[in-house]
């Protein structure tokens, strides 16, 4: 009986023990660190619209933090206004932008593998790993394999798709280029989410744009994977007052959506073939792959609260930006701006320990028809009662029977945009 | 007080938006995406520090007010006057 109240007392006291050493070893840790003036290392992955903005906001905190940012390129190419190269409206130059290495940050150069986020580590292809305090991922957008039987993203016969920042949209142009007088190209639209969702119709138009300034006569079918979509009547108003019927819409009810690829003809769920001097298959989309190698989705896209942008179930990793499933808020550039400041501004809160701002988010998509021609979308999103979802507090869209005018103005406040917003992340 | 300001006082008792959880800041945050600090001389779009109080409620005025389709007006659709006067002084000062 009293080996029995020793062995208690022995365990009991065992426990005292660890609760009082876990407690005095948390609290000088957290002492020694203050003492120390150590700041939590945050690093940012992906230098585009999202990261950029992020990297550009927390740079101005550096006397509270260590800011790390990793690309695997040294240049960033934007999608937004890629598709007025295509059309040769701006050069390439125009929408290429070093990355601004002049903030308070140190940034490296890699291509990343996966993450552990329980070790807290990055891990890259060359076999190096680093640590992070808090991790903030804006990789872009990832690609779904094995959609369409016969097609492979990799393989380079196929006209590059041209949805990621890269100088493949100088072979796009190139193979353009090349095409003769009466020619047929074939586009297809993914099925949603995805990147950008006007953007196929945007560089439908943009392509009938160059080709017409070519004086070239053409024929462009777009076969949808969807039944509608975004600024439609918008677009079908512009391709009638400005090409005519070159270009047709298929929609997905009318058999649009390809199912195979066969010695450059398509075939769809409809039954239709197309064989087609040009074929631009823009394929479906989910999270970036290093979601999906790192375990931090289980689905297509990454899951986040959306106060403070923090991954589902992953502490300490936050996500913005095409990415990730941000409820009714589109996967565009704009977007990405306005989610990396909000996250930014709460995890400045979160480091400084002060509570969290309740987040409002913008979302203002241009698109063009031609060179002098543009229109958009506008829409105000903030949380709903529960605080789990971004919600729409309702889009507008430009007037369908705009004047020339209005269309000439918004092409220019779409410059303008871009232009300030690339100044404002780059220089 | 000026037409304008008479305006907007009588609106303050018709709240558009129900945003009183929505700080000022973070609305202007998003404003900052186009009215960027950096900005060309060119731009059509300036830094709203550049302006006056002034002439940033007369022109907030102006895009409620008028009937027009420009991304400005659908921009401030769901913002309230309250929320323009907040955004104002946040900017301008009190």
């Amino acid at each position: 009986m009293e080996n029995n109240i020793n062995t208690r007392r022995v365990f009991l006291n065992n426990i005292k023990n660890f609760f009082l050493y876990s407690f005095l070893s948390q609290f000088f840790f957290v002492k020694n660190l203050k003492a120390k003036n150590v700041k939590p290392k945050v690093v940012v992955v992906g230098s585009g619209f999202g990261g950029g903005t992020c990297i550009k906001y927390l740079s101005k905190y550096s006397k509270i933090l260590d800011l790390q940012v990793i690309d695997k390129y040294t240049q960033i190419q934007t999608c937004p206004f890629s598709n007025l190269v295509i059309g040769n409206v701006m050069d390439y130059k125009d929408i290429t932008f070093d990355i601004n290495k002049n903030l308070e940050a140190k940034f490296h150069t890699g291509q990343i593998k996966y993450i552990n986020p329980e070790k807290k580590q990055i891990y890259f292809s060359d076999d190096l790993s680093m640590n992070y305090d808090f991790l903030i991922l804006s990789p872009g957008i990832g690609f779904k394999k094995n959609q369409i039987d016969g097609y492979s993203i990799e393989d380079e016969s196929f006209v590059p798709h041209c949805w990621t920042g890269n100088k493949k949209i100088l072979e796009f142009k190139k193979r353009l280029n090349s095409l003769d007088d009466g020619c047929s190209l074939v586009i297809s639209a993914p099925e949603y989410p995805y990147r950008c969702p006007p953007a196929p119709y945007e560089r439908a138009s943009m392509i009938a744009n160059y080709l017409m300034k070519k004086k070239k006569q053409f024929k462009i079918f777009i076969l949808d994977s969807k039944n509608s979509f975004t600024k439609k009547e918008i677009f079908f108003n512009e391709w009638k007052k400005k090409y005519n019927d070159s270009i047709e819409w298929i929609s997905k009810k009318d058999g649009g959506k390809i199912i195979n690829v066969n010695d450059g003809v398509v075939t769809t769920e409809g039954g239709l073939k197309f064989s087609s001097d040009f074929l631009h298959i823009i394929p479906n989309q989910q999270a970036s792959e290093i979601f999906h190698n790192s375990g931090l989705t289980s689905d297509d896209w990454c899951s986040i609260n959306p106060i403070n942008f923090e991954v589902t179930g992953s502490k300490d990793i936050y996500a913005l930006g095409d990415s990730i499933d941000a409820g009714d808020m589109p996967k565009s550039s704009f977007s990405a701006n306005s989610q990396a400041k909000m996250l930014s501004m709460n995890l400045v809160n979160k480091i400084l320990e002060k509570d969290y701002v309740e987040p409002v988010f913008l979302n203002t998509c241009y698109s063009f028809s031609s060179n002098d021609r543009a229109f958009s979308i506008t829409s105000w999103y903030r949380l709903n009662s529960q605080k789990n979802r971004i919600v729409s507090l309702g889009s507008k869209e430009s007037n369908v029977d705009a004047s020339d005018l209005d269309r000439l103005r918004e092409s220019k406040e779409a410059h303008d945009w871009y232009e300030n917003i690339t100044q404002m992340i780059y220089s | 007080m000026n037409k304008n300001l008479l305006f907007l006082t009588l609106l303050i008792f018709f709240r558009i938006s129900d945003a009183n959880d929505i700080k000022t800041f973070t609305i202007i945050q998003n404003c900052n995406v186009c009215h960027t600090e950096k900005y060309k001389k060119s731009s059509s779009i300036k830094s709203l520090k550049t302006l006056e109080k002034e002439y940033f409620l007369t022109k907030m005025y102006e895009y409620k007010k008028e009937n027009k389709n420009g991304v400005m007006n659908r921009i401030l659709d769901p913002i309230n006057v309250l929320d323009i006067i907040e955004m104002a002084d946040y900017l301008y000062g009190e």
